[in-house]
């Protein structure tokens, strides 16, 4: 596990290359290519806050209210749901993207179908440079939210009961109770679901892979991806480091984020 | 509880069903599509229930893929990874909760650090590594670095630091040596980590994409999620065989899950040493 991250580093500061085994260190020169030449990277860049910024937002809404659903129900059916808001997250990325990609079939598929009946025009979702991208993390947040849903129910049955019970003496009814009990005492969990979403956004790959591979265009061209592209495809070790060390910090900086935020709220 | 409550208690049920629909939908509308003919796939408006079940269609994903060939390697490696992993991870987790030796806390705390570390950003330099060990295109690039699990540790040293030391001292006086105070007092106490660790591991390897995707490129070599990725490509819009496809990846993996959930909630609720 050391070994990669300091060979990560490494490449990024020389010229290796898959298919010449000399190399040299040509200090920031990758950085700069990425920043100057590269026309692709700051697409992929763009392309990569523009999934982070529809995902995560839809991700923790729709499983904090999932939560709190499937936490206010009763047992056998508590039961059910989880399995069924669960199911998505134990099934292979890949078979959930043939499916996906049935449903978005632009003639044949059941979405537009469905639409049909309303007099909507079949639309053409992955086919479509401004529908596409948004149409993958739609994806993306159907097959994460049971998960992290989960998570929360966990986190709500450990909230003490006789805080629901002095609330209820002082009057409290059930919306309040969620806004001034519930919500506050998991917000560490709801932050640390938001971090998950974030870090899980940005290396957005499998569904892009699969439906897409970038296109229509370059719509859906993300990070993930051109890394991949230029660093197994095109055998370009340095070049492929340097963008991921960049991924990396992004990352990084978001868990520590995390980190001190959880720290300074338990102080 | 007040009439209030109990409408409030019915929309919730009802929103929930609503949002059960939209989760099992697509997996119930993959079940329906594979089983349907070419023709009536196209049809506009589309047919819910197939007019006829088609079971060739299964038939025929062996004819255009090697699917069991896939599953095969799938299953295999899954297996055997997660058999290891168990092992190395209950071993070391082990060693880290009971025994003490010098740089004990530094090993531990970089092996955390790592942890944090996205695993997808390395892929590059993993990927070097795998050529330089002239390992990409054989079975050792889909097993062994499934061998050794972090997280798997950190949660094997959690739960077997909270087993009493009472317990190793027992078992050493009753004249167990340290492999058998290992696998027949700790390792059974454990068994509810153990079940969950398995499914972490199993579920990791078996719907593993990126990692496959970048070391394996003869089809001879190729897991199920390749392998039906590449179906896409190859052979455009045979979509009841995609679904086909898809439905048999997904059945074993939907049977382990409902048969292990119960040892899921088993583990969570019992944790560990009674009394």
């Amino acid at each position: 596990m050391i070994l990669p991250i300091f060979n990560v580093v490494f490449y990024s500061f020389t010229n290796s290359h898959m298919a010449y085994s000399d190399w040299k260190f040509v200090g920031f020169e990758q950085y700069i290519k990425m920043f100057t030449k590269d026309t692709l990277f700051p697409i992929a860049i763009w392309n990569t806050i523009k999934s982070v910024l529809i995902i995560v937002p839809f991700t923790v809404v729709l499983s904090v209210t999932l939560a709190l659903g499937i936490h206010a129900v009763k047992s056998k059916l508590n039961k059910f749901f989880t399995f069924v808001y669960f199911l998505p997250s134990i099934i292979s990325m890949v078979a959930i993207c043939m499916v996906w990609k049935w449903l978005y079939h632009e003639q044949y598929g059941i979405i537009n179908a469905f639409l049909g009946l309303f007099g909507i025009s079949a639309q053409k979702f992955l086919g479509s440079s401004s529908q596409a991208l948004f149409c993958l993390c739609v994806i993306q947040v159907w097959a994460l939210i049971g998960y992290y849903a989960v998570i929360l129910v966990a986190a709500i049955r450990g909230i003490d009961l006789s805080l629901y019970e002095a609330a209820e003496v002082d009057g409290a009814n059930g919306w309040r109770k969620i806004f001034f009990i519930t919500l506050p005492l998991i917000r560490q969990n709801i932050f640390f679901v938001c971090i998950m979403a974030t870090t899980q956004a940005f290396m957005f790959f499998t569904p892009v892979k699969v439906l897409t591979d970038g296109m229509p265009g370059t719509s859906t061209y993300v990070l993930m991806l051109h890394i991949m592209n230029r660093g197994i495809n095109n055998s370009d070790i340095a070049y492929a480091s340097a963008m991921s060390l960049i991924l990396m910090m992004i990352i990084l900086v978001f868990s520590l984020i995390q980190r001190l935020v959880i720290r300074k709220d338990n102080d | 509880m007040s009439k209030n409550g109990k409408l409030g208690k019915a929309v919730v049920v009802l929103l929930l069903s609503l949002g059960a629909v939209t989760m099992i939908f697509p997996f119930i509308w993959m079940l329906l599509s594979s089983f349907k003919g070419q023709m009536e796939l196209l049809r506009m408006p589309p047919t819910f229930w197939p007019e006829r079940f088609r079971w060739e269609n299964y038939r025929e994903i062996f004819e255009v893929m090697p699917f069991f060939k896939y599953f095969a390697n799938s299953i295999v490696t899954a297996l055997l990874n997660t058999f290891v992993g168990i092992l190395t991870s209950a071993l070391s987790g082990y060693v880290f909760a009971k025994y003490r030796f010098k740089g004990k806390e530094l090993i531990f705390w970089i092996m955390i650090a790592c942890m944090m570390i996205p695993y997808d950003t390395l892929m590059i330099p993993l990927y070097k590594i795998m050529v330089k060990l002239h390992w990409t295109n054989t079975y050792l690039v889909l097993t062994i670095p499934f061998f050794v699990n972090i997280f798997g540790l950190f949660m094997m040293r959690q739960f077997m630091e909270s087993i009493p030391n009472d317990y190793i001292e027992a078992a050493e006086i009753d004249g167990c040596g340290q492999y058998k105070t290992f696998f027949r007092v700790i390792f059974p106490m454990v068994k509810p980590a153990v079940a969950a660790l398995v499914i972490f591991i199993f579920m990791g390897s078996y719907n593993s994409f990126l990692w496959p995707l970048i070391n394996v490129n003869s089809r001879e070599l190729f897991t199920l999620p390749i392998g039906m990725a590449s179906l896409t490509t190859d052979k455009k819009s045979e979509f009841e065989l995609l679904m086909a496809a898809s439905t048999m990846a997904v059945i074993p993996i939907f049977a382990v899950f409902c048969v292990a959930q119960k040892h899921f909630v088993a583990g969570l609720t019992m944790g560990g040493v009674k009394g």
